[in-house]
């Protein structure tokens, strides 16, 4: 089951100060682009430089996706930028990202180089 | 024996690597690139790390420096000089992240290639060639012992694949060793406990080998758990191996980065990386079409298992091969087949390759199982000398290399690395030429007088061996009335038997019945035989069902004929198989007549190979005389062989008779004669019929003589043939020096091929190339053999060149292997067709396999009939496979039956296989135990699976 509610480390983004720029990079990388997308949200495909809107408020721009082959399977890295409305918290994009990584163990995202990540993992 | 070795350090590659190794620094990466690179790759890092459960490292990593990624800088443009690609690949950055988890791995930073391997790669590699150098070493020492101890010893052995799964020789489970964790003495019995019975010269070999086997196996297993990122699980010995070993372990860990990085460079170099690719329009198209080649049921799935047009990770194996220079493609093909092999279920994805192909067909970046690979790029490259059974045994050790493994569980025992230490340790002094020392003997076998003499029956156990019947009796009598059940009921079993000896049956019978009261099943056997013989035969019955329920093999052969007597033969063959699955030998000689009475062909030659794996005296003669009728000529020869030397002289007059059939005159003379020396009279007669024709052959050889010394040379050299054929080599030779010296160049011709089998490879080539100045077609294609064998490809194909424009058959199917080996598939195949037209069987063998390939399905199956008609075994063996492939299964098994039948072992093996899944276990066995005595890598498993399905617990475990 997933648990819905709002551990610490969310609660900690949500209070953080919103000093933040405007806007980010994200990095996602999964086994596949379906991954990306089920966690994104989003329907049909990623365009390549185009934009995505996430969330309100939010849009993914200058989307990147590259497939790399390797010996532990094939991985892709979604690389964009995410333009966050000045009505809209960046916290809350931390947070966003955050609850949709839970239960996704085969993913990995990264906001302005940091990993995000939720405290814990279910059915990990 | 022909060592195949292409590791070896005798090679222009090998000459490079140490020009490589001892040169220079190599000059520096452009540190601003590698910044980036090694940034980027802390994305692929977090998700691998995070998969598996680990904490990633906090930073971007950075680049491992070891000596090997060192040498390796200065290695890699050696190795693909002279390529047409040689400057796309280095054009692509290598870049080695020190990061723990194993992964290589081809990316792009805008738009500019790169390729990652992780330090945990390098650590995985550099732990597999020191161990695979190492066995190689040990395997090396072992060859002569394993090769004597093989009945039939393989012409030529691969040696570095010694190294990969298990034989009969081996003797140890490793799951089972890493359960126990035994350390020290323990340890060290349990991999150089010597059997009594051998020399210390055997018993060092066969631990030699079991060492390697044990080694292996563990950097499997570390290999493996180093994929699932449990910390630890890579160990390096301490020092590099010493001792001279075939392979420089230095040399195998370049090799194999070679293997690993041009791999992900044709990942690049073929476009897999672009989104959305499936395969170069060209593969597609020839993928659909393969794919579209089949009529498929509903809810079927069509198999690509050429893998070619759907499967990146071998195609990207075959770029790393054909990118690298000619002569040092087989080397790499070696050290990426045996990375591979040592790789298999590491990232299980099935298990089995043809349900990873079922599975993965239409996934293209999917990664198919390493045993795939192993076999794809041995089929792909089985050309040379490479070609045949060294690439089979290649593709069959590594499919069966892991499943030993699957028992192990991947929990770690306490200390793993100290247990392979030990072991390596261990293998440090077998590595080293005698002395024996390290071998453990066991403990000198108990006299018999060393028994313990105070015990009763012990005393009377001896008196009765010594003759002493009264004194046994008293004894036996005395330890009767042991208060101890165990003792006084086997009293009473003994003093039954003396008194049974000495003709008192009565007083016998009343002890039998005492001990059958108590439970013991013998004595309730020999209850019913006394029954039996006064007539009683209900008591009998009784008795004997009575110890057959306490698990008395013989008590259950006596049921089944009492039974048989009184006509209930349903009863009998119940009673016989309960025996017969207690190993009792004549219950299988028994069941096996009945078989074969019925009809049963199968079930009787099942029987019979089950009766002389037991020693049964009559087993040997009985199957080979089935293995005769049906058809099984080679398998039959060897087992009435074995029947001679148990001195069963109706066996030894069946060898004769078969020997004889095959128009083997000399050794059926021989076969009968050792009959006749042994007192078989009714072979007299065979004997003199074939000394007459040994005569009237002998009488042929006259007019060949008389033309010969008239100078007619084509005469003499078939006068040379005749007795060739009958082994006087050297009384041939001057026969073929006399016609060359008169000027015959067919006497060229079979004067190298005579040198060449004596081993004289200089007078060999001396004679073919004369032969060849006088544009002698034979001697032309023999010469290019020569030249092939000694490296010189190139002037190797000059020669077969020549032959194919003079219309060798061989030549032109030479030719068509190194034009396939290089990639120009059109023009191999057109060679291939100009073999098969000229009547080359194996020309039509490979003819037929491009054709499937392309997915003419029809024309490959006519190739593969042709192939057959010409006497090759592997027609139809690859007629099978493609009829399975394409579901015709009955079709399958037909074409299956008629190459096992030629010898083909894969073929039994897929019959086995198939029979199995079938139900039909009497055809499963006899299958596969034929193709275990022809040595199939993975028959033996596979008959346990069939002997355990039959209940035949005890055959199962051993086989």
């Amino acid at each position: 089951m997933t648990d819905r509610r709002v551990d610490a480390e969310w609660w900690e983004v949500l209070n953080s100060p919103m000093t933040e720029p405007r806007t980010h990079e994200v990095q996602i990388v999964a086994a596949s682009p379906d991954e990306i997308k089920a966690l994104l949200g989003v329907h049909g495909d990623l365009p390549a430089g185009g934009e995505v809107p996430i969330a309100d408020g939010v849009t993914l721009s200058g989307l990147r996706l590259t497939r790399s082959s390797g010996f532990e399977g094939t991985q892709y890295v979604l690389e964009a930028l995410v333009s966050v409305a000045t009505s809209v918290s960046s916290a809350v994009l931390a947070a966003w990202l955050i609850d949709k990584l839970r239960g996704r163990r085969g993913v990995a995202a990264s906001l302005d180089g940091q990993e995000v990540r939720p405290a814990d993992l279910d059915g990990a | 024996m022909y060592l195949h070795n292409p590791l070896n350090a005798h090679t222009a590659v090998y000459a490079r690597f140490v020009t490589a190794r001892d040169g220079a620094e190599p000059p520096p990466c452009d540190a601003e690139l590698a910044g980036r690179a090694l940034t980027r790759y802390q994305a692929h890092a977090l998700r691998l790390y995070r998969t598996r459960g680990l904490e990633p490292p906090e930073a971007a990593p950075g680049e491992d420096e070891r000596g090997l990624v060192s040498t390796f800088r200065r290695f890699l443009p050696g190795l693909v000089e002279g390529s047409p690609l040689a400057g796309a690949v280095a054009a692509v950055p290598v870049i080695f992240p020190r990061t723990v988890v194993p992964d290589a791995r081809a990316d792009a930073i805008d738009g500019q290639p790169v390729v990652y391997v992780s330090g945990g790669t390098l650590d995985v590699i550099e732990l597999f060639a020191r161990t695979v150098s190492r066995c190689a070493r040990l395997n090396e020492l072992a060859l002569p012992v394993l090769r004597d101890l093989e009945p039939d010893p393989p012409a030529a052995v691969p040696l570095p694949w010694l190294t990969v799964g298990a034989d009969q020789w081996v003797g140890l489970r490793v799951d089972e060793l890493l359960a126990e964790a035994p350390g020290g003495p323990a340890l060290r019995e349990r991999l150089c406990g010597a059997m009594a019975a051998l020399a210390p010269v055997s018993n060092a070999g066969l631990a030699r080998h079991r060492l390697s086997y044990c080694l292996m196996q563990l950097v499997m297993r570390a290999v493996r758990r180093a994929r699932q990122g449990a910390p630890g699980a890579v160990f390096l010995p301490d020092e590099p191996p010493d001792g001279p070993s075939p392979i420089d372990p230095v040399y195998l860990a370049q090799l194999t980065l070679g293997f690993v990085v041009l791999h992900e460079i044709g990942h690049h170099v073929l476009g897999h990386n672009e989104i959305g690719f499936r395969g170069s329009p060209h593969e597609v198209a020839l993928a659909e079409a393969m794919l579209g080649a089949f009529e498929l049921g509903e809810g079927e799935e069509a198999v690509d298992l050429v893998g070619r047009g759907s499967s990146f990770e071998l195609a990207a194996d075959a770029f790393a091969i054909q990118v690298v220079a000619a002569e040092a493609r087989e080397p790499v093909l070696e050290a990426g087949s045996l990375w591979c092999a040592a790789s298999e279920r590491s990232a299980v994805v099935t298990g089995d390759r043809v349900r990873d192909l079922v599975e993965l067909s239409r996934q293209p970046d999917a990664h198919p199982s390493y045993s795939s690979r192993v076999y794809y790029l041995n089929g792909r490259f089985s050309t040379g000398r490479r070609q045949g059974a060294i690439a089979q045994q290649i593709a069959a050790s590594a499919e069966s290399a892991a499943g030993e493994l699957d028992h192990a569980g991947s929990e770690p025992i306490t200390a793993e690395s100290d247990l392979y230490r030990e072991i390596w340790a261990i293998a440090d002094h077998a590595a080293r030429e005698g002395p024996y020392d390290w071998i453990v003997w066991p403990p000198p076998e108990p006299d018999e007088n060393a028994l313990d003499e105070s015990d009763v029956l012990v005393q009377g156990l001896l008196a009765w061996e010594a003759g002493q019947l009264a004194e046994a009796e008293q004894l036996f009598r005395s330890a009767a009335q042991d208060s101890r059940p165990e003792p006084a009921r086997r009293a009473r079993v003994l003093l039954g038997r003396v008194l049974e000896e000495r003709g008192e049956n009565g007083e016998a019978e009343v002890m039998y019945r005492e001990a059958d009261a108590m439970g013991d099943a013998d004595a309730a056997n020999d209850v019913g035989l006394l029954l039996a013989e006064r007539g009683d035969l209900a008591g009998a019955e009784a008795a004997y069902r009575r110890a057959d329920e306490r698990g008395c093999a013989p008590a259950g052969y006596n049921l089944g004929l009492l039974l048989d007597e009184r006509g209930d033969r349903a009863g009998a063959v119940e009673a016989l198989e309960r025996a017969d699955a207690r190993e009792h030998p004549q219950a299988a000689i028994i069941l096996g007549h009945w078989a074969l009475e019925s009809g049963e062909m199968d079930r009787a030659e099942a029987c019979w190979y089950r009766a002389d794996e037991r020693g049964a005296t009559g087993a040997a003669t009985n199957l080979g005389y089935l293995l005769q009728e049906r058809g099984y000529l080679d398998d039959a020869e060897e087992v009435l062989l074995r029947a001679g030397v148990r001195g069963e002289l109706d066996g030894l007059h069946n060898l004769g008779w078969l020997r004889q059939q095959r128009g083997d005159l000399d050794g059926a003379a021989q076969a009968y004669e050792e009959a006749v020396n042994g007192g078989r009279e009714a072979s007299a007669g065979n004997l003199h019929a074939v000394q007459l024709a040994l005569a009237e052959r002998d009488e042929g050889d006259v007019p060949f003589v008389q033309a010969a010394a008239a100078g007619d040379t084509t005469a003499a050299v078939e006068l040379g043939r005749r007795i060739a054929k009958r082994g006087r080599t050297a009384d041939a030779v001057r026969v073929w020096q006399h016609a060359r010296q008169l000027g015959e160049p067919e006497a060229l011709n079979e004067l190298g091929l005579a040198y060449a089998a004596q081993g004289d490879r200089a007078g060999a080539e001396a004679a073919f190339r004369e032969g060849a100045d006088r544009e002698h077609r034979g001697a032309i294609y023999n010469l290019g053999v020569i030249l092939y064998e000694r490296g010189d490809v190139d002037g190797a194909e000059r020669q077969w060149r020549r032959a194919d424009a003079l219309g060798d058959g061989a030549a032109a199917y030479n030719l068509g292997s190194l034009l396939e080996d290089a990639g120009e598939e059109d023009e191999a195949r057109l060679a291939f067709r100009r073999a098969d037209e000229r009547g080359d069987d194996l020309g039509a063998v490979h003819l037929g396999v491009l054709l499937a390939k392309s997915g003419d399905t029809e024309a490959a199956a006519a190739a593969f009939g042709r192939a057959e008609q010409r006497g090759s075994q592997y027609g139809p063996a690859q007629l099978g496979d493609l009829l399975y492939r394409s579901g015709d299964e009955p079709g399958a098994e037909a074409a299956w039956r008629r190459a096992d039948a030629m010898g083909n072992r894969d073929a039994a093996y897929s019959l086995g296989r198939l029979l199995r899944r079938l139900g039909n276990l009497d055809g499963a066995e006899t299958a596969l135990r034929r193709a275990v005595a022809r040595g199939h890598p993975s028959a033996s498993q596979e008959l346990a699976r069939v002997m355990a399905a039959r209940g035949h617990q005890r055959a199962a475990a051993t086989a």
